[in-house]
C-alpha cells in the first residue's frame, strides 16, 4: 500500500477516488489545481499520483513535465485522467513519462487495478 | 455567364417564333381568309357605288309619262308626219333632264327627241326596230356599244287609249362610269360582274373585260336583293361567292360572282408557305437545342460525378474547374459552396457530439465510481456515505441538466419554438429573471433601468437570456452584478455586467461557441448557456456581444427591437 495523490478540480471526483482509494488501503493525498500538487510534491512523499489534464492554471501536461524533470521526483508513478483519448494524447503522455492512462468514464476495478501496478512495477 | 444562356434564349425564341408564325398563320387561313376576302368584294362594291354617285330620279319621268301622255295621243299619229306640237315640245324640254329623251312610233322610227333641253331633230335619232316589242312596261335597259356600256335606258309606253300601244317614250343617260367600275374587276377565269336591274335581273355583264347584254334577262344566282355576301351552290354542285352592291343611279345594283375555288386558291399557296415556316423553325430549333445541348452537356459531367459521390456520402467530392464564367462556372461554384457548408454544419455537428460526450464523461465517471461505493457501503464511515450520496445526486443532476441544455440548442437550433414578438416592459422581465435565477450570497444586484423601457421580444426567451446571463455573472463575476437600459432610435440595449476578472480576449472570440466554459468552471455549467442565449436572441432578431469592462468585469449587450413610444432616457 502506498500514497496517492490526486489532482482535479473536480471536487465528487476527488470525493469518488479518496473513498475508493482508502478503502483499498492507501494513504489519500489531493490537490485542486497544478501549483498545489507541484507544492506538495516538494512537501510529502508520494508513491502515486493520478493527474487530470484539464486543470485551472498550470495544466496536467505542464504538471506532468515539470515532474519527469525533476530528480528528486523521478520515483514517483504518474497516471493520467481524461476525457481525451485520442492516439496522439496517448503517445504524447507515453513520451513524457507517464505510467499509465485512465480514461473517463472509468471502473473502480479498473483504478485499483491500474494503482496497484504501479506499487509492484 | 451569359452564353449558354443566350443561346437557350435565341433558340427558345426562334422555335416559338417560327411556330407561332405558322400556326397562327394556318389558323388565319383555315378560320379568317375567306371572310377577309369577303369583306374586301364588299369595299370593291361600295367604291363601286361611290364611283356611281351621279343621281338619277326616275319618278320625274314616270310623273311626265303619265300626265302628258293623254296630250300626246292626239298628236301621236300625225308625229311621223308633222313637227312636234308646242304641247309635245314642252314634254319634251321638261324631260330633257335626262340628256336624251326619244319619242318612237310603232314601227321603231324616232318621231320626236330632245337633247340638252332642246329639241331636236328626229331624223338624227336612230330608228330601233324592237323598242315597240322590248317596251311592254316601264323598265331599264342598256345599250352597249363595242364592248362599253354606252347609255342606261328608261323606256315607257305609250299609250292610247290606254291599254292600246302606239308608242315608246325612252330616255337615255349615259353611263360610262358604271360600266368602267364592272369592267374594271379582275375576277379570273370565272369571275362574272353584273349590272342587276331592280328585279334583280341581269341586264349587262362582264366578259374577259367587255361588257355584253344578257343574252336572256335571267335572275342572278343568290340574288335576293339585299346587298351583302353569300357562298350559294349551283345547280353543277359548284359553290360561288357571290357579292352585291346597290348602284345609288336607279335602284339596281352590281353583282359579283365567283367560284369558290378561285377565291381560296391564292390561300391554299399562303397556307403551304406557313407550312414550311413552321418546318424550318422546328428543324432549326432542333438543330439549335442540338449544338447547344453538346456544349452545355459536356462541362456538366464533372459536376454530375461530383454531385453522384457526394450524395454517396464522399464529403470531399467537389466539382472541377469552377473557374468559367457561364452558368456551368457558377452552378460548380454553388455546388462547391454548398459542399463546403455541408461539410461545415458536418463538421460542428461532430464537435457538438464530441464535446457533449465529452461533457457527460465527467458526470458518468462519478456516478458510476459512487454507485459502485454505495455497494459496499458497509466498509463506509457514515460520514463518507453521506458524502457519497450528496456526490451521486449532484452528478446526476448536472448530467441531467447537460442533457437538458443541449435539448434546448437543438431545439431552437431546429426552430420549433417560434419565438413570439410582443411588446415587453424591461423592468419586468428582469424582475422574473431574477425570480428564476436568484442572487446567491454575497453578490449585489443593481437595476438601472427606466420602468418605461420596451423591447419586441418573446417573454419566455427573453427572461431566459437574462437569467442564463445572470447565471453566468454569480458563476464567473466579482460581486456587484449591474442590468442597466438605453434606448438608441428604434433599438433597445440591455447591459448585464460584472466586476470579476472578465473574459481573455482569447476566450472571448469562442464565448457563443457550445461548451466552451471558463477555466473558473465549478463543474456545474453546462458550458451551453451563453449558446443558448445567442441563438435565442437570433430568434428574437436580436443579437447578444460581449465586451470587456474598465476597468475589469465582463459586459453583456443585448440589443433587440424597441417599442415605439418608450421612453428614450436609458
Amino acid at each position: 500500500m502506498g500514497r496517492v495523490l490526486a489532482v482535479d478540480d473536480e471536487q465528487d471526483i476527488l470525493l469518488m477516488l479518496r473513498v475508493a482509494l482508502r478503502l483499498a488501503g492507501h494513504d489519500f493525498l489531493y490537490a485542486e489545481t497544478g501549483e498545489e500538487a507541484l507544492d506538495l510534491l516538494g512537501r510529502e512523499a508520494v508513491d502515486t499520483m493520478l493527474l487530470d489534464i484539464r486543470l485551472p492554471g498550470i495544466d496536467g501536461w505542464e504538471v506532468l513535465q515539470r515532474v519527469r524533470a525533476d530528480q528528486d521526483l523521478q520515483g514517483v508513478k504518474i497516471i493520467m485522467m481524461s476525457a481525451h483519448s485520442s492516439p496522439s494524447t496517448l503517445l504524447r503522455a507515453s513520451e513524457l513519462g507517464c505510467f499509465a492512462y485512465l480514461t473517463k468514464p472509468f471502473t473502480l476495478e479498473q483504478l485499483s487495478e491500474m494503482v496497484a501496478e504501479t506499487f509492484s512495477a | 455567364m451569359q452564353r449558354i444562356g443566350l443561346i437557350g434564349r435565341l433558340t427558345i425564341a426562334a422555335g416559338i417564333g417560327g411556330l407561332a408564325i405558322g400556326l397562327a398563320g394556318m389558323f388565319a387561313v383555315d378560320r379568317y381568309a375567306t371572310q377577309a376576302l369577303l369583306e374586301r368584294v364588299e369595299e370593291l362594291n361600295q367604291g363601286v357605288a361611290a364611283r356611281l354617285a351621279f343621281s338619277f330620279d326616275d319618278r320625274i319621268l314616270r310623273t311626265v309619262v303619265a300626265l302628258k301622255v293623254e296630250a300626246l295621243n292626239e298628236d301621236v299619229v300625225s308625229l311621223n308626219r308633222a313637227r312636234a306640237t308646242p304641247e309635245l315640245a314642252a314634254v319634251l324640254r321638261v324631260a330633257s333632264e335626262y340628256d336624251v329623251l326619244s319619242l318612237y312610233d310603232r314601227t321603231g322610227k324616232p318621231v320626236a327627241s330632245s337633247a340638252s333641253r332642246f329639241l331636236a331633230d328626229p331624223t338624227t335619232v336612230e330608228p330601233r326596230k324592237d323598242v315597240f316589242d322590248e317596251v311592254r312596261e316601264m323598265g331599264f335597259a342598256v345599250s352597249v356599244r363595242r364592248g362599253r356600256i354606252s347609255a342606261l335606258e328608261i323606256a315607257a309606253p305609250v299609250e292610247s287609249p290606254p291599254g292600246t300601244m302606239i308608242g315608246a317614250l325612252v330616255a337615255q343617260m349615259p353611263l360610262e362610269g358604271i360600266g368602267g367600275a364592272i369592267a374594271s374587276f379582275r375576277l379570273g377565269r370565272t369571275g362574272k360582274a353584273s349590272l342587276l336591274d331592280p328585279q334583280g335581273r341581269t341586264l349587262v355583264h362582264q366578259d374577259r373585260g367587255r361588257i355584253v347584254r344578257a343574252q336572256r334577262i335571267d335572275t342572278a344566282q343568290g340574288i335576293d336583293g339585299t346587298s351583302g355576301s353569300s357562298v350559294v351552290s349551283t345547280q353543277d354542285g359548284e359553290e360561288l361567292l357571290v357579292s352585291v352592291a346597290p348602284t345609288q343611279i336607279f335602284q339596281g345594283s352590281v353583282a359579283i360572282e365567283q367560284t369558290l375555288a378561285d377565291v381560296t386558291q391564292p390561300l391554299a399557296g399562303a397556307r403551304r408557305i406557313l407550312i414550311l415556316i413552321v418546318f424550318l423553325s422546328v428543324l432549326a430549333t432542333a438543330g439549335v437545342i442540338l449544338i447547344a445541348g453538346r456544349r452545355v452537356l459536356a462541362p456538366i459531367q464533372p459536376l454530375m460525378v461530383a454531385v453522384r459521390d457526394l450524395g454517396s456520402g464522399d464529403r470531399m467530392a467537389r466539382a472541377p474547374n469552377p473557374k468559367r464564367s457561364d452558368e456551368i462556372g457558377l452552378l460548380s461554384e454553388q455546388f462547391n459552396r454548398m459542399a463546403n457548408a455541408l461539410e461545415g454544419f458536418d463538421r460542428a455537428k461532430s464537435e457538438f457530439i464530441a464535446n457533449a460526450a465529452h461533457e457527460l464523461r465527467t458526470p458518468l465517471t462519478v456516478v458510476s465510481g459512487l454507485s459502485e461505493l454505495l455497494t459496499r457501503r458497509d466498509a463506509l464511515s457514515p460520514k463518507d456515505l453521506d458524502e457519497v450520496c450528496e456526490g451521486l445526486v449532484r452528478q446526476g443532476a448536472r448530467a441531467r441538466i447537460l442533457v437538458e441544455r443541449m435539448l434546448d440548442l437543438l431545439r431552437i437550433e431546429s426552430g420549433h419554438v417560434a419565438a413570439t414578438r410582443q411588446p415587453l416592459n424591461i423592468a419586468t422581465v428582469i424582475q422574473r429573471a431574477l425570480d428564476a435565477a436568484p442572487a446567491p450570497d454575497g453578490r449585489t444586484i443593481e437595476i438601472e433601468v427606466d420602468p418605461e423601457l420596451a423591447v419586441v421580444a418573446d417573454e419566455v426567451a427573453l427572461e431566459q437570456v437574462i437569467s442564463n446571463l445572470l447565471t453566468n455573472a454569480y458563476r464567473y463575476g466579482g460581486s456587484v452584478i449591474t442590468i442597466s437600459g438605453a434606448q438608441s432610435g428604434d433599438r433597445v440595449q440591455i447591459m448585464i455586467e460584472d466586476d470579476g476578472d472578465g473574459v481573455s480576449a482569447a476566450a472571448a472570440k469562442h464565448l457563443f461557441e457550445p461548451f466552451n466554459r471558463g477555466t473558473q468552471a465549478d463543474g456545474i455549467g453546462s458550458g451551453l448557456g451563453l449558446a443558448i442565449v445567442r441563438k435565442l436572441m437570433a430568434s428574437m432578431e436580436g443579437t447578444v456581444r460581449y465586451e470587456e469592462r474598465t476597468p475589469n468585469g465582463a459586459r453583456f449587450v443585448l440589443e433587440l427591437e424597441g417599442q415605439r413610444g418608450s421612453s428614450s432616457r436609458g
